[in-house]
This record gives C-alpha cells, structure tokens and sequence, in this order.
C-alpha cells in the first residue's frame, strides 16, 4: 500500500545565491529557499546550497524518510569535469591569487579576477550536494540516493518556462556566465523546453551592465545592480558613453560580439574618464546609469526581435539574472513583439534549485505537465510557532495583541495613520521581493513616506524608489498599459491622474515597480490591502523587503523583532500577534 | 605607517569550527572569532573560515590594507596533496558517497562516514582562504600577500603553550584526529615548541568520546560532548561498560592502539544494548556517561604520567578539542604529578587560527618570545555603536536606562532579587565559553534558579549544570584545592560548607566548572561581580553562555535584542545601557 515517494532537491551550486528546493513524487514544490536566509549573509557567497541545519528541518518536515532521493545540481557533468580538471592542474588553488598577472580577458575582467572565479565557483562544487547526501546516508539509513546534473542554462529555463502561465513561450535565458556562454534560447511547449540556440563564448550583457554598475561607484558582489536601475530615471543620455558602449557590445542575430582586446582596454578607459570618484554622490553618475540602462534595452530589444522572428510564440518567459531588470521587463510588451511576458520569482541563481529539481522531475515523468498558472512564490521558511509564544509569553511587551480574524483591519488603521509595519506572515518569498509574507509596509500617499522609511528603517540612499502592492482589479485604474505582475519583476507607468495620490511610491520617471495582488494568490495581504483601501479609497501600499541595507530579509522571529527595536518601524505583525512600540 | 608591517591570518580550515585569528607586526593578537558567531549557525559546518564580510572588517578596522599579509593555515601541505592525488581516484567527490557501504573501518566509523570526513576536509580546505588574497587583490590592489602552512596538532600547541602563563611546560594535544594521528607531545621551552612523540594510527580517544556521546543519544556533529559530561555524574560505573573500552583500547607509553577490526565491531555490538533508546530520558544513559568519563579520565591521566616521566617541566599545557574536558581539566593536578595546568580559552579547532597565526608571527620572529601570562580572550567582535545608537533612538522602549557609571550596581541589584539578565559588554570571547562579555546570569543562591533558567531562557534539558563566576580572592573560600580558571577550563568541588549557599551552580556531584576573575583580566565584570558580594555577601554569579540551545553565542545588537524578548530574561544591559521589561 506504501508508495515509493520519490523527491528531487535542486541545489543551485553556483558560489553565489546558494539555494535549494524540494519537489515530491507529484511534481509539487514543497520547499525552495536561498541559503543567505537562514545564514543571514546577503547572496551567502562561499556558503553551501545544502546548509545542514536547512536540510535536516525539511526532510524532517516534508520527507518519508524512506524515500527515493535524487539531488539535482544545475551544472553540467562536462561543466564539472572542467573544473575537476582545472582543479588537478593547480588553476583552483587560491593561493596563487595573489601571484595571478592583472592582464585584461575577454571576459572583461582581468586574469587574477578569473582565476579568483575558477576557484571560487570550483569550491562551490566540491562543497554543495555532499551534506544532503551525508546526512540521508547517516540520518536516513533507508533512503535511496542519486545525483543528477543538468545544464545551467536549461535549469534557468525550467525555473522560468515550468512556473509559466503558459502553455506555449519562446525562452530567454541571459546572465552574467552560464556553461561557455551567457545567453540561450529555447522553445517551450507541451511542457518541454527544446534548445533553439545557444551562445558561445565570453560575451556577457550581464557583465557589462555589472561593470556599468561598479563604473557607478556601486558593488555588484552585494548584487546592486538595483541602485543603477534605480538611479537611471534621475540621468539623460551622455551619448559619449552611449557610443563606447555601442563600440564595445554588437548585436548579430541572437548573439552579442565584443571587439579584440586593445578595443576593449580602450573602453575601459573611456568608461573609467567617466566613472564616479570617492568625492562624488551617486546623483553625479545619473547619466552613467541613465545611459547603461537604455544601453542594455536597446541590445535585448534587437535580440528579443530577433528571436521572435523565429516564430515560436507571442509568449515570452525570460529567466537568468538579468530577468531581475524589472525596468526593462516592463517595457517588453510595449518595444518589442512579443504580446505577453512571464519572469519567475527567482530568475537568477537561486532559482536554480527549483528549475533543475523541476527538470529532473519532469524527466522522470514525461507524461506528466507543469500547470499553466501563477505559481506560488511563498516556497520558504515558516516563523518558528514555539518562538511566536514564547515572545507571548516571556516578551513583557505591553503592546502586544492577539488578533486573530483582525489582524488585517488592525494592521490597516495603524497603516492609514502613518505608521510603519513591519509584516510577517506563512512562509517567506523565494527570489529577491518581499511580497507581503516578509514585508515592511506603509502608506503610500504621503510625500515625505519615502524619506521617512530610507532613513529610520532601510538606513539606504535616498535616491532608491519603493514599490507598491496593489489589488489587480485596479491595476488598470493606476498604471498605463497595466500587465499583471505578481513577482515585483515589471515596473510599469503610472497614469498621470493617478501619480498625485500615492507620491511615496512614483519613481522620478513616473513609474513603479509594482506587485499585483490576487486574493488567490495571496489571501491575507489581499485582505490587509483591500482594508486599507476601505480606509483610504488608495487600494495599494508601499511594499519594501524586511531588511536593513546590506542585509538579506530577516529570516526567524529573533531577527524581526531585532530589526524591529533597532530601527523606526512603528508596529510589527507576526502571523496574528501585533506589536506596537 | 612603517614599510615592514605585516599581519597575520591564521585560519581554521577544518570541516568544523572554522574560525580566523590576525597577530599584529608586534605579535599582538588584534582579532579572533569563529564563523559560527557572525552566521548564528552553530559550528558553522562546511563553511568558510574567512568570511568576506569579517575580511573586510577586519582588514579594515585593525590592519593597513597596504601592508603585507600572511595567511596561515593549520594543516600542512603534504595533506593538501595527499587529497588531490584523491580526489584523482575520486575520493573527495561527494556524490560517490551514496554508493559507499557501512562496513565498519578501523577509525571506529562506517566506510561512508569515513568518506563523508574526507570529502568534507578537502571542501573546506578549498573553500577557506582564498577570500582573503581575494579581497585584498580586488578591493586594496594589494597582492602583497603569502601563505604558510603548519602541521594541525603543532598549530594546537601553539595556541595551548603561546598564550600559557608558563615560560616552559610539557604539551599535549588530544583531538579528533590530526594529520595521521589523534595525539602528540611537545616540549615548550624559550618560547619553542619541538615535538616530542607523535601517535600514528586511527586510534582516537577523542572520536571515542563522541562516539560515546552519540550513544547516550546527544550529538557529537553539534558538540554535544558537554551533554555527556554534564549527564556523567549522575550515574555510576558499569563494568561491563569499563570492560568494553579496555577490550577495545590498549594504551602503551605515551601511545593508544585500538586492537583489530573485529574487535571493534564486536564493541559496538557490546555497547548496542547500553545505548540510549529513542525518547528515552538521558538519565537512562547516565551510567554509560559515567563509565565514558571515567575511562577517559582512566586513560588521560595514564599518558600523562608517562608523559610527566620525560622530565620536561611540572608545568602542563593541554590542547585539542579534549581540552574542552573540564571535568578531567579540574582533576589533573591531583591524578598525575603535574603542578600546573593551563589549557587556552579555545583549545579546539577554531582555537587553531589562533595558534597557526602566532606560528606565523614567532617563525618570522626569531628574537621574541611570547609573554608568560593569562592572556584575553576577548578578542572577537564588539557590538555595532551604530546599531545600539538606533536602538536607543528607535526602540521606543519604556525601561531602557544609560547608566555610563553606574550599570555594574543597579545590574547587580536586580540581580540580587532574583531577575535574569542578559549582559553584554565589549569585545566577545574567543572560544565556546561566555565569560562574562556575553553572558547570561543570575544570582546562583535560590536552589529553584537552574531550573528556572533551563526552562524560561535556555530551554535545555533539566540535567545540565550551570557554572560559576566566582572572585579570585574568594577561590579559597569555595573551593578545594582552588585553582585559577580564567576560561571555565576546569572543574572543581566545592567545599562541603560554602557549596550550600549557592546551590544552583552546584553540580551533583559538587562540582563546579568555575570562571575565576580578576579585575585585571576583565574590569566591568569584576566591578558587577563585586557589587554583587557588597549586596550578598556572595563573591559569585552565575554564568551561562548568551544563547539558547542550539545556537551560537548571539553576535549582534539584534541577536541579542531577539533573544531577550523571546526568552524569560528580565532584563538586557548592552554596554551601559540597561533595559527591562
């Protein structure tokens, strides 16, 4: 009568955004969480996908332990066996870094960086899979246990194409390096990816867009290739960098091509003229940015044309790091052909946990096809219910009420006076958004909100926008040529009656990074929103991650009412308790 | 600053307890602390040893950038090798390690776990260090930078006989496993180390005791050998238990040999029926714990004596993670002929980014010699200002008082009537023991207080002792045959009549694994201490680790701040800062 549950842990290996997920025998999700949550490290650089401590709590929580497991890792066996063999030739020893000659690559970087990358990605490998393995082999002495690994584009495209609402969507994949390339095309159908083209060699419009972004005085080891995004619509065109930047990248067919070497040092030093000094703010480098971001829609405008004309689909899925330009992402629609667009919650690599455990399921059932729907992104962590009490119990806080059935109406009040909440609900989003389970909230309609919550809570650059959350039905009310966005992957335009309403959440170029709420999708923050706008007649709220600057969003109880008493959030909700200073 | 200063990373690159260290130009300790603390995750398995984050910090707060760097490491090249030529047969690739079979292997442990160990050491051999060289060649231009390697069991010595308050001593080091052995003898003599005896083979008196510890149903992965300890004297000696070691352990000079495999198979098969059953309680497993500590106790104090017979000094300097044995630690100026015992405040692995550093520094140093006194271990991070500025701005909270003069008394205060008190000051302790800089305490006088403490704050099991501050110049008073212990190194039994005035530091067995303190080695806690006795009349508190169970010593302002709010601590003092509930 037992049947042989069969689970598959995707492992995204890569040495940053660690991550893994859990799919069971039936093709569900049952779990997927990046590891700088519970390791509260932003991207967990050199941190295992498979924390211990993670994966004992989810084969606990999730798996009959007598199970079949097979662990999925989204490099491929020939990608591994490059590394093995750079490792046998000493080129992954880190002790040699610093002896490594500061010659510029093709791949925009100079060789001590690339050897500093072999090494740290070859560690990455040797370090993530083995303690899943280990402890189901010591812990789970009846379970069954095999490796997998799948190409790290094809992972990208699962994670995009297998959480589509789509039955049918032309695929691109683009990101910083995949496997000898960083862009791949697929066509998706029937529930099957079929690789249409991939692009060889060290062209990267994520690198270059990652260099832009140091060329602004920011860091993209910490992944701020947001603060450009978010520093553009303050700059114009410097056209000066606009034509380096066409000289150095050049569109042909689905492929992009980089000039010889001397060209590219040259760039170099044009950009540098260009770049932000210690002495400048970062409104300084606006046009930099400005000019960066029109750069890489200009290039992906030609590449997505291109591959439309292929003729898949009107659907497109777009999935790598650089689906997290949410700017761009909304403008597909409108600049290029194609009708209808889908970015997953995690497109870059973290979400390769869930794409290679999805791939490898749907190898292992070729009969059966992932649902065409918005798929849930609340895959991770639960708060600790022992931890809830025991603040209950033992916190002394006078301020604390159990409000269940309430907690919304209560949480929109405080909301519609101003204050600042701190939101904690179910299981935490998986990918970079908070989207209303791990969320600092507030009004969106006084002017100075923004200033308010950049400088006593997120403790940020006061040039970076908030986004909003609103109910879908209105979405067509706020914002021209409204599309549905449930991940905060689209930014999109406000109308212009509709600006003046809610000025916390317009960026300067009159748009936002939105997050539309379905009470399917989300019961509780539908009804928390739905209760706002009972209130205020505004059916939105300004929506920004639980977290400081520089920090992953919080994770347990202890960090939330930690971030809480050190910051100027006003209350703060944990599952139905509410907690006002 | 002058052209010759140079600084050195010593790093604990084992599988377990990474942890890194930095000695100055003039062989000042500047830094230390274990990766368990800044991730929260205890033990910090499989994780780096040179976090970026604290890299930057570090380099930052306490180094010039511009400086030369050495990196050192506790393990020495020759098992860098030994591991690639195994990784060529693919013995360092983890997904070989489901196929492994559970034949038992003379180190007492399956082939698969033996494989999962090797796998494990080659991983984190990869992974640790090369984020240094890293962030100094990409962020500071500097790859002024070089690594060292130094054998493990020499790199403990270092950290056990450098920061002695000996000028000579015979050294011992007993841990897991080393480089091809579990114990070695030193000689420390003008500021040197040279080896004396080294043992090769599998046996471990170490492993044996974790071995152990995973009997009576704890943890040896999460370091759970304190359970057994703290469990030991509440059973009695079982013989057939004492007859399974000597069956199974020959003990030969200053060498231990397990006899053949089929004798220690047929151990195991002795010892299944002692085991501790699923749910049972641990006093069910107390007279194994018993038998354990008494035959570790039985063996230890053997290869001393022989050890104490080479003449070399009646100073003894103790090192390894066996180091962590209070209970025998307490008793071994009584059971072998050595006067003086020092054991350092972290003689386990994350000890060694210490010892391995100084190794560094003395190798370059030829002319100096460490200084023979007690040497800090407050040594790992302060509290961010910055963080505790925002706390007090935003927190909001009624209780919260700044008594910059005053905090040791009015601490002291609630101490005497009975409340809980997190208190945090300073730099925090390098090693698993809080010491007063981050500490939990209470008065150690109402005979309920353990139980109190175990269940409204640590939430840990009933059996487990709490340990004693206790004034230096009280010792005496307390204690028989009274001995310094700055660390909580060592265990020992109070006298019959002072022991009934605090009876919640008294172990049953009338011990107690005391912290002496003076006000040179720590002035705000000797201050509160004091203030405590001017109350009570008791030169004494107690002291337990700032944590709950299962997690590392708190890190952070927010740490600290989650965990007083969910536990039943009554009040938090951080720096001069008081607040209550």
């Amino acid at each position: 009568m037992h049947k042989k549950q069969k689970y598959y842990i995707g492992l995204a290996n890569t040495f940053h955004d660690p991550a893994i997920a859990l799919v069971n025998s039936d093709g569900q999700v049952l779990f997927a969480e990046a590891s700088e949550r519970p390791l509260q490290q932003k991207r967990a650089f050199c941190s295992p996908a498979d924390v211990r401590q993670v994966v004992r709590n989810i084969l606990k929580e999730y798996c009959d332990p007598r199970g079949e497991f097979v662990l999925v890792k989204p490099w491929s066996s020939k990608m591994q066996n490059f590394m093995d063999l750079m490792g046998l030739l000493g080129s992954t020893n880190h002790e040699m870094i610093p002896r490594r000659p500061e010659r510029m690559t093709k791949f925009l970087c100079t060789k001590d960086v690339l050897f500093s990358t072999l090494w740290i990605q070859y560690a990455g490998f040797k370090q993530s899979g083995g303690h899943v393995a280990d402890i189901l082999k010591t812990e789970f002495r009846n379970s069954r246990v095999s490796f997998v690994k799948v190409p790290h584009h094809h992972a990208h495209a699962a994670n995009a194409c297998f959480t589509s609402p789509f039955e049918k969507a032309a695929c691109v994949v683009i990101d910083g390096q995949g496997e000898w390339g960083s862009m791949s095309y697929f066509a998706y159908e029937q529930g099957r990816l079929r690789p249409v083209y991939q692009v060889k060699g060290p062209e990267s419009l994520g690198i270059v867009y990652g260099l832009c972004t140091e060329f602004c005085g920011f860091n993209i080891e910490k992944g701020e290739e947001w603060k450009l995004m978010g520093l553009a619509p303050y700059g114009q065109l410097d056209p000066e960098v606009l034509t380096a930047l066409r000289g150095l990248v050049r569109v042909d067919g689905l492929s992009i091509r980089y000039p010889a070497l001397p060209e590219i040092e040259g760039w170099f030093k044009r950009m540098k003229a260009k770049a932000r000094t210690s002495d400048m703010t970062a409104l300084q480098v606006a046009d930099l940015a400005f000019t960066s971001q029109f750069f890489y829609a200009e290039v992906m405008d030609q590449l997505l044309n291109n591959f439309f004309q292929h003729s898949i689909s009107d659907n497109l899925v777009l999935g790598g790091g650089c689906g997290l330009n949410s700017s761009y992402n909304g403008e597909i629609v409108r600049r290029t052909k194609f009708k209808h667009l889908h970015v997953p919650s995690a497109p870059a690599d973290d979400g390769n946990a869930l794409g290679s455990a999805l791939l490898a399921y749907y190898q292992d059932h070729p009969e059966a096809k992932p649902k065409a729907e918005v798929h849930s992104p609340f895959l991770g962590s639960s708060m600790s219910k022992g931890t809830i009490e025991n603040l209950a119990t033992f916190g002394g806080l006078h301020k604390l009420r159990h409000l269940p059935g309430s907690i919304h109406r209560e949480t929109a009040r405080l909301l519609a006076d101003g204050k600042l909440v701190g939101w904690v609900q179910g299981r935490a989003e998986f990918g970079p958004r908070a989207l209303g389970n791990r969320s600092i909230l507030a009004d969106p309609r006084p002017a100075d909100m923004k200033d308010k919550i950049n400088s006593r809570v997120k403790f940020r650059e006061e040039f970076r926008p908030f986004a909003p959350s609103i109910l879908d039905e209105f979405g067509d009310e706020y914002f021209e040529n409204y599309q549905v966005s449930p991940y905060m992957e689209r930014t999109l335009k406000f109308k212009e009656a509709a600006k003046a309403k809610v000025p916390a959440i317009v960026h300067v170029n009159a748009t936002g990074r939105l997050q539309s709420v379905r009470r399917e999708w989300n019961p509780l923050y539908y009804d928390l929103i739905r209760a706002f706008w009972e209130l205020t007649g505004v059916p939105m709220l300004l929506n920004t991650s639980f977290n400081i600057m520089g920090k992953p969003i919080i994770h347990s109880v202890e960090d939330a009412i930690g971030l809480f008493y050190t910051t100027g959030l006003d209350a703060l909700v944990l599952e139905d308790y509410l907690i006002e200073k | 600053m002058s052209a010759s200063e140079k600084f050195y990373f010593g790093l604990s690159n084992s599988l377990h307890d990474p942890a890194m260290a930095v000695v100055s130009s003039d062989g000042e300790v500047l830094y230390a602390e274990a990766s368990e603390r800044l991730l929260q995750h205890k033990r910090a398995m499989g994780l780096t040893a040179d976090l970026r984050e604290t890299v930057r910090h570090v380099i930052k707060e306490y180094c010039s950038p511009q400086a030369e760097f050495v990196v050192a490491k506790p393990l020495s090249r020759r098992v860098d090798n030994v591991l690639r030529w195994l990784t060529l047969v693919g013995a360092t690739d983890h997904e070989r390690l489901p196929r492994r079979d559970g034949k038992m292997t003379k180190f007492m442990i399956e082939n698969y776990l033996l494989f999962a160990l090797t796998w494990q050491a080659y991983s984190s051999i990869q992974i640790s260090g090369g984020n240094i060289a890293d962030i100094l060649r990409t962020e500071f231009g500097n790859d002024k930078v070089s690594y060292v390697r130094f054998d493990h069991h020499l790199a403990h010595a270092a950290n056990a006989s450098f920061t002695s308050p000996f000028e000579d001593a015979a050294c011992v080091i007993v841990d897991g496993y080393g480089e091809g052995g579990a114990i070695s003898y030193f000689e420390y003599k003008g500021g040197r180390l040279k080896e004396r005896h080294r043992v090769k083979g599998e046996a471990s008196l170490g492993f044996l005791y974790g071995i152990c510890t995973n009997l009576c149903g704890f943890s040896s992965e999460k370091g759970e050998e304190w359970k057994l300890m703290g469990l030991a004297p509440y059973g009695k000696l079982d013989p057939e238990v004492l007859d399974t070691f000597h069956s199974l352990v020959k003990v030969d000079g200053l060498s231990i040999k397990y006899r053949s495999l089929p004798h220690i198979k047929a151990w195991f098969e002795r010892m299944k029926p002692k085991a501790r059953t699923d749910g049972a309680s641990p006093l069910e497993a107390a007279d194994v714990a018993y038998t354990t500590q008494f035959y570790y106790a039985e063996v230890m104090t053997q290869l001393l004596n022989n050890f104490y017979a080479l003449g070399i000094s009646d100073n003894l300097t103790l090192g390894g993670g066996c180091g962590l044995n209070s209970s025998y630690n307490g008793q071994i100026t009584d059971l072998t002929p050595f006067k003086r015992v020092h054991v350092p405040c972290a003689p386990a692995d994350d000890g060694n980014a210490l010892g391995t550093a100084l190794l560094a520094y003395y190798q370059d140093h030829p002319e100096r010699r460490p200084t023979a006194a007690v040497q800090t271990p407050f040594l790992g991070a302060s509290l961010s200002g910055r963080t505790l500025a925002n706390l007090v701005k935003f927190g909001r909270m009624n209780n919260v008082r700044h008594l910059p003069e005053t905090v040791h008394q009015e601490t002291a205060r609630l101490l005497a009537e009975g409340k809980l008190v997190g208190w945090v000051q300073g730099r925090a302790e390098f090693g698993p023991r809080a010491l007063g800089n981050r500490s939990i305490l209470a008065d150690p006088r109402p005979v309920d207080m353990k139980d109190r403490i175990n269940s409204l704050v640590k939430f840990r099991e009933e059996f487990r002792p709490f340990a004693p501050s206790i004034l230096d110049e009280y010792g005496d008073d307390y204690f028989e045959n009274y001995q310094p212990s700055p660390y909580m190194e060592r265990t020992l039994t109070f006298k019959e009549s002072a022991g009934q005035k605090v009876p919640a530091i008294i172990h049953v067995n009338r011990t107690g694994r005391l912290q002496s303190v003076r006000r040179e080695w720590n002035p705000a806690y000797y201050d509160l201490i004091k203030a405590f006795y001017d109350i009570t009349g008791v030169p004494m508190l107690l002291n337990t680790s700032f944590n709950i169970m299962g997690k590392p010593i708190i890190h952070s302002v927010e740490d600290a701040i989650g965990l007083f709010y969910t536990t039943g601590l009554d009040a938090l003092v951080l720096e001069d800062y008081l607040i209550e509930k």
